[in-house]
């Protein structure tokens, strides 16, 4: 987990949209699962559980990812590039919190919808 | 200069008739040569406006076709045309390439920096779009304009219901466009990450350019689906190939997830700039700075990353499973979340400021209206059930004409309104300008609220005529009165332009509008070069903040107020914090796009009359341009550093780290590695639909060639590697390197002997077809690098590459290692998958 932090960390940028790829990742896996499953006939116990598998480990690395967004934004800011710092940990954050709730309106249809249908 | 430390007004003349000389276009035909930011925006604005209007003309008649039932104006096939060649005209060819206009005239202007990091690159996409464009509308010489509708969907495009070439213009005509988008999103990415001014960090940039970066990288992911899916169908049409033909394992799904993969990011890449515009116009009128930066950021970047997810939303009634149709409704409905963070900052930026009426902000207002209704409709049929009731008739007709004419084009009049005095000097009446508002505004509603109700009431699209039965007699008159009327006003609003920019009141002062973004501290019309010196900034609002900033810039200061070597530079800086970091040197004027361009062309316009011969003819030639293109970049007699300005002595591209070509490569392989993916998906998705993979009878590819085809790629990748290590040793280094091309001659040869032996025929069954387009991807891949790395080898031989000067050799390296890996993940693929799945 930490050498992946760290090489994230080497891109900032990067770094900071990171919640919303996680988002893109969930809905990848999501969208996908849902379209193997149907086509190769899969149980609907399976597929459920794929979806809430996924969508819990999505939510929480988002939720990771937002709230070290939040603590870092809290630190004093530092020069040289304490300001840019701040602004990167904040849209993090700020990205993290709609990353979230995407993820949970992606995957609030599973509890309304049987698949396959 | 005479005295560095005080410059003088004449000191500061001397500088500016020195840059004007080196950044001059060349007078008459020559101009065509010109490589700088503004004449290239320029031209790009100009000739979107004119596709807008050729575009509107195509409008007019299909509303005239409407206007009452059993109407004989255009006969169904016309209106076929017709209908497909407006909404191809206005997605393609007015919408995307106007706001690239606006953004490579803006910014380097707004960032501080003298002109885009690739001018050649610039034009060279200019010539594509035009060509495209032209190539499309030659369609009409042809008696074969496409008329599958604008998003052409099979099997109606394909070769059995379409056997004439019109879907071939529209494919070929449309592909070309999209390189040239492709082109400039590159650029603007470079430019925004390291050419902006020095001080100005991420969290300084203006707005403005953080909607272009999103908007560049929208681009740069969201095109390749469809420049692939249209290359598949092109193929499929052309040879036989078969990818979305069922019978033979295909799938017409398959266009639609490429098609819409593309089309749904298009529309909010459409969007963006606008909005970007919105986001620069509503804080100068408003006169105080956004209400939170950092949310409108977050809202951007939200819709960028959101806008992916929602393409199958325009394939409701296709026959997906409900649960999959769930996502994307429920992202459909997300997306308006960060879309209204954004509005919410805008009106609490006017509620919170002391606004003026001033011209532009007319249609700011109309926006507002306009768009908010295009998008309530959207989150209307963003709802499944809803959607089902309306998809196909012409509710979505008037849902997408509010957000695109609404979003888009409002905030574009907008733009010319505003930047208008920046460009001429003169500004616009509010009395003419009122006018020609009103009678846009009150066409367009008048042409597109009735198609809510004639839609509801059950009006199809694109059909060229319609049954009194329905109703929709009296709306539909409504709707062609409507659009008479919008017409009517966008001629007030050119002829409107035409006289502010020609007669208008003089701008009393430079930046009449008293705005904070730099490209208002240039002189009017801004020279070619933009900036004397190149300022340094330490705020998000410059000219507000630092008043003194159009002074010092006239005046040299700070950095690269030199004129030397009659050579063209601009400032690099580190992409997070804007530390000054390299001079860039750039192209002057050269004939090597529009030569490229015109071989490009005439390579399409070969693969459209089955021409083959003089499409490899032309390929060849634009290949040559290209070298030649790449030969002319560098300066053998260039000093390894640069006196910069500002006490500061900095490298020259060739020796940066963050040097645009390497920049350029990074993101340009992001673009491609996104076509690779869409291929790969293609694969999936036709192997999920068959009954068996690979069908009945043929064994997958051999193991053992494709075992040795991925480590000849692996070794010849080490070998380079080895090479770039030892660059300082002559010797070894042309040993190495020519290891690797000689490995890499064998992976190709025997990849090719895999494609045309160790495959079934291509055009049997879908499995042959998609099998042989991921390994041909990769062979092309794989030539590419190689003929690059060939390039690099005869450059270091003649010494403009070496130790201290890699940056060609970086390229390559990454380029090749980039093919090594497409290449061993196609084998693996096209090996392992028919075995494990």
């Amino acid at each position: 987990m930490r050498p992946l932090i760290r090489f994230v960390q080497h891109f900032p940028l990067l770094a900071a949209v990171a919640a919303m790829i996680v988002w893109a990742i969930h809905f990848l896996l999501v969208y996908a699962g849902v379209g193997l499953a149907c086509a190769r006939g899969y149980s609907t116990t399976a597929v459920l559980l794929w979806l809430a598998t996924t969508t819990v480990l999505a939510l929480l690395v988002a939720l990771a990812i937002t709230l070290a967004g939040f603590d870092r934004a809290r630190r004093p800011e530092t020069p040289p590039h304490g300001q840019r710092r701040r602004f990167l940990a904040r849209l993090s954050a700020l990205l993290g919190g709609l990353a979230l709730i995407a993820i949970v309106l992606t995957a609030l249809p599973m509890l309304l919808v049987p698949p396959c249908r | 200069m005479s005295d560095r430390r005080h410059p003088t007004a004449a000191d500061a003349a001397r500088l500016h008739a020195d840059l004007a000389a080196i950044w001059a276009n060349r007078p008459g035909l020559g101009a065509l040569s010109a490589v700088n930011h503004g004449t290239i925006g320029l031209r790009f604005i100009a000739t979107g406006f004119a596709f807008m209007l050729v575009g509107g003309l195509l409008a007019m008649f299909i509303r005239l076709q409407l206007a009452w039932p059993g109407n004989t104006v255009l006969d169904p096939q016309r209106y076929a045309e017709l209908v497909t060649m407006h909404g191809t005209t206005m997605m393609f060819l007015f919408a995307v390439p106007i706001m690239e206009g606006f953004a490579l005239y803006l910014i380097p202007k707004m960032l501080g920096a003298r002109d885009m990091p690739f001018p050649r690159l610039s034009a060279y996409g200019y010539w594509c779009y035009l060509f495209g464009g032209l190539l499309l509308y030659a369609s009409f010489l042809f008696d074969a304009v496409p008329r599958g509708g604008w998003f052409m969907y099979v099997p109606l495009s394909g070769r059995e219901f379409t056997p004439d070439i019109s879907a071939d213009f529209w494919l070929l005509g449309v592909t070309f466009a999209e390189i040239s988008a492709v082109a400039a999103a590159v650029e603007l990415v470079v430019a925004i990450m390291i050419t902006r001014a020095p001080g100005m960090a991420i969290q300084r940039m203006p707005l403005f350019a953080w909607y272009i970066l999103a908007t560049s990288l929208m681009i740069v992911f969201g095109f390749p689906p469809l420049i692939v899916g249209s290359i598949l169908l092109e193929i499929e049409r052309a040879t036989g190939m078969v990818f979305f033909d069922p019978a033979r394992g295909g799938d017409p799904l398959l266009w639609q997830h490429l098609f819409w993969l593309f089309g749904h990011p298009e529309v909010y890449i459409v969007f963006l700039p606008a909005a970007g515009v919105l986001s620069t116009l509503i804080p100068t009128f408003a006169r105080r700075p956004m209400v939170g930066y950092s949310w409108v950021v977050l809202a951007v970047l939200g819709m960028a990353f959101l806008s992916f997810g929602l393409w199958v939303h325009h394939m409701f009634t296709v026959g997906i499973p409900l649960l999959s149709l769930g996502f994307f409704s429920a992202a459909s409905m997300a997306v308006a979340i960060p879309t209204g963070i954004q509005v919410f900052a805008w009106i609490a930026t006017l509620w919170s400021g002391r606004p003026e009426l001033r011209v532009p902000m007319l249609y700011v207002l109309g926006f507002f209206f306009v768009f908010v209704l295009g998008g309530l409709t959207g989150v209307m049929v963003a709802f499944v059930p809803f959607d089902w009731q309306v998809h196909d008739s012409h509710f979505v007709v008037a849902h997408l004409h509010y957000v695109l004419i609404g979003g888009l084009m409002f905030p574009l009049f907008a733009a010319f309104y505003y930047w208008l005095p920046l460009w001429s000097g003169r500004m616009s009446q509010r009395s003419t300008a009122g006018a020609a508002f009103w009678l846009i505004f009150i066409g367009f509603n008048l042409t597109f609220l009735p198609m809510h109700l004639t839609g509801m009431l059950g009006l199809p699209r694109r059909v060229y005529t319609y049954s009194s039965d329905l109703g929709v007699d009296v709306l539909n008159m409504l709707s062609t009165v409507g659009g008479f009327l919008f017409a009517f006003g966008v001629g007030a609003f050119m002829l409107d332009l035409l006289l502010g920019w020609r007669h208008g009141v003089r701008a009393a002062q430079a930046n009449p509008w008293q705005a904070s973004t730099l490209e208002w501290s240039l002189p009017v019309p801004p020279p070619n070069y933009n900036f004397a010196g190149v300022p340094a900034v330490a705020s998000r609002d410059p000219l507000w903040d630092e008043p003194r900033l159009p002074k010092l810039i006239a005046f040299g200061e700070r950095y690269l107020g030199i004129a030397r070597d009659g050579a063209r530079e601009m400032l690099g800086t580190s992409p997070l914090d804007g530390r000054p970091e390299q001079v860039i040197r750039l192209s002057n004027s050269s004939w090597w796009p529009l030569a490229a361009a015109l071989a490009t062309a005439a390579s399409f316009i070969g693969v459209l009359g089955s021409f083959y011969l003089l499409a490899l003819l032309a390929l060849a030639v634009a290949i040559g341009c290209f070298v030649g293109w790449a030969w002319s970049t560098g300066d053998r007699r260039a000093p390894d550093r640069l006196e910069a300005g500002g006490g500061l002595r900095l490298p020259t591209q060739y020796a940066a780290h963050n040097a645009p070509g390497w920049w350029g490569l990074a993101v340009f392989l992001c673009a491609d590695a996104t076509a690779f993916a869409a291929l790969l998906f293609g694969y999936v998705y036709l192997w999920l639909s068959a009954e068996a993979w690979p069908p009945a009878g043929w064994p997958p590819p051999a193991a053992g060639p494709a075992l040795l085809f991925a480590a000849l790629l692996v070794a010849s990748s080490a070998a380079i590697g080895l090479a770039r290590a030892s660059l300082r040793r002559a010797r070894l280094f042309r040993r190495w390197f020519g290891a690797g091309l000689g490995l890499g001659l064998l992976a190709l040869a025997l990849a090719g002997w895999i494609l045309l032996d160790g495959l079934p025929p291509p055009t049997a069954h879908a499995y042959a077809s998609v099998s042989a387009s991921v390994l041909g991807f990769a062979w092309l891949h794989v030539a590419l690098a190689w003929l690059v790395a060939l390039f690099v080898a005869e450059r270091h031989r003649r010494g403009w590459v070496d130790a201290g000067r890699p940056l060609e050799l970086r390229v390559a390296q990454v380029l090749w290692n980039y093919a090594v890996v497409v290449a061993v993940l196609a084998i693996a693929l096209l090996v392992l998958f028919p075995r494990v799945l």
